[in-house]
């Protein structure tokens, strides 16, 4: 939980260091976020392998592992349906951010084309707010309800920015599981988007 | 990432990994950071946020408990493990 807090610490500092415009307008203006990722990506891969954890994760994929993302996508839609009740938006928009799966830059870009651009800006915050949930409350979700669930929580975003926190909180043998889970969910937000961004 | 999981393979035992484990803490409290100063440098989604935000936030929840729910349910399959 500590180290949650730290995160959310660094989130919070650099919303305000940008707010205030007290950095250098170039962090603006390129992008540092994907370097930054390619960054943690290759020291995850640096130390797995250094590990020699390999040959464990490759020992657990079996056939189940399909069930993550069929579990993920059933819940978040039940999820989104019951949303739909309380909101001013219709089943099939709530459908839409949903589908989403945390991978924000893409759902909001085609939600804000096909359905305005209040719902894409809701798709983005949605999104954004699913993957900080999962780096901020992994460790609790997986104390909680354990590594599936936490897996569950990160959507599509499970094989890049909050694989770190999945390994470290559900433990190594959770890693291909959760890449596998966001491949497929990858796959499909831009198929469940266009649905039900057309009804 | 797959090469860098060789190279780590073939440098085994070289690697400090305590070293390692500091420095992905260090690329996550960075990435962070930056994805803060992305959604802080937006104006149009920082004046928005108040309005939008709040369906947002009870979209996300609902759609985070769902994945919760189907989660533990299907967890019994791998209990065996």
């Amino acid at each position: 939980m500590r180290s949650s807090l730290f995160i959310l610490g660094f989130f919070v500092l650099g919303i305000f260091l940008a707010r205030f415009n007290l950095l250098p307008d170039a962090l603006l203006e390129h992008d540092p976020t994907l370097p930054a990722l390619w960054l943690l990506m290759g020291l995850i891969g640096l130390l797995l392998g250094a590990e020699g954890k390999l040959t464990e994760i490759l020992r657990t994929v079996r056939p189940k592992i399909a069930l993550l993302p069929i579990a993920t996508t059933v819940g978040t839609f039940a999820g989104a349906i019951i949303a739909s009740f309380f909101l001013v938006w219709n089943i099939a928009d709530c459908l839409a951010v949903g589908s989403g799966f945390a991978y924000y830059s893409l759902s909001s870009v085609f939600i804000t084309k096909y359905k305005g651009a209040d719902l894409g800006t809701i798709a983005l915050i949605s999104n954004i707010l699913r993957e900080l949930f999962t780096l901020l409350f992994t460790p609790l979700v997986v104390k909680y309800f354990g590594p599936i669930a936490a897996i569950s929580c990160g959507g599509a975003s499970t094989m890049d920015t909050t694989l770190p926190i999945i390994s470290k909180y559900a433990g190594a043998a959770w890693v291909l599981p959760a890449i596998t889970h966001a491949i497929v969910l990858d796959f499909s937000v831009p198929f469940w988007v266009a649905i039900f961004c057309s009804l | 990432m797959l090469a860098a999981m060789l190279l780590g393979r073939l440098c085994k035992g070289r690697l400090p990994i305590p070293f390692l484990k500091a420095a992905i803490n260090g690329a996550i409290f960075l990435l962070l950071f930056l994805l803060g100063v992305a959604i802080g440098g937006n104006d149009n989604l920082i004046n928005q946020l108040p309005t939008l935000g709040w369906d947002a936030l009870l979209l996300t929840i609902f759609c985070l408990a769902g994945s919760i729910f189907a989660s533990v349910l299907i967890s019994r399959f791998f209990k065996s493990r």
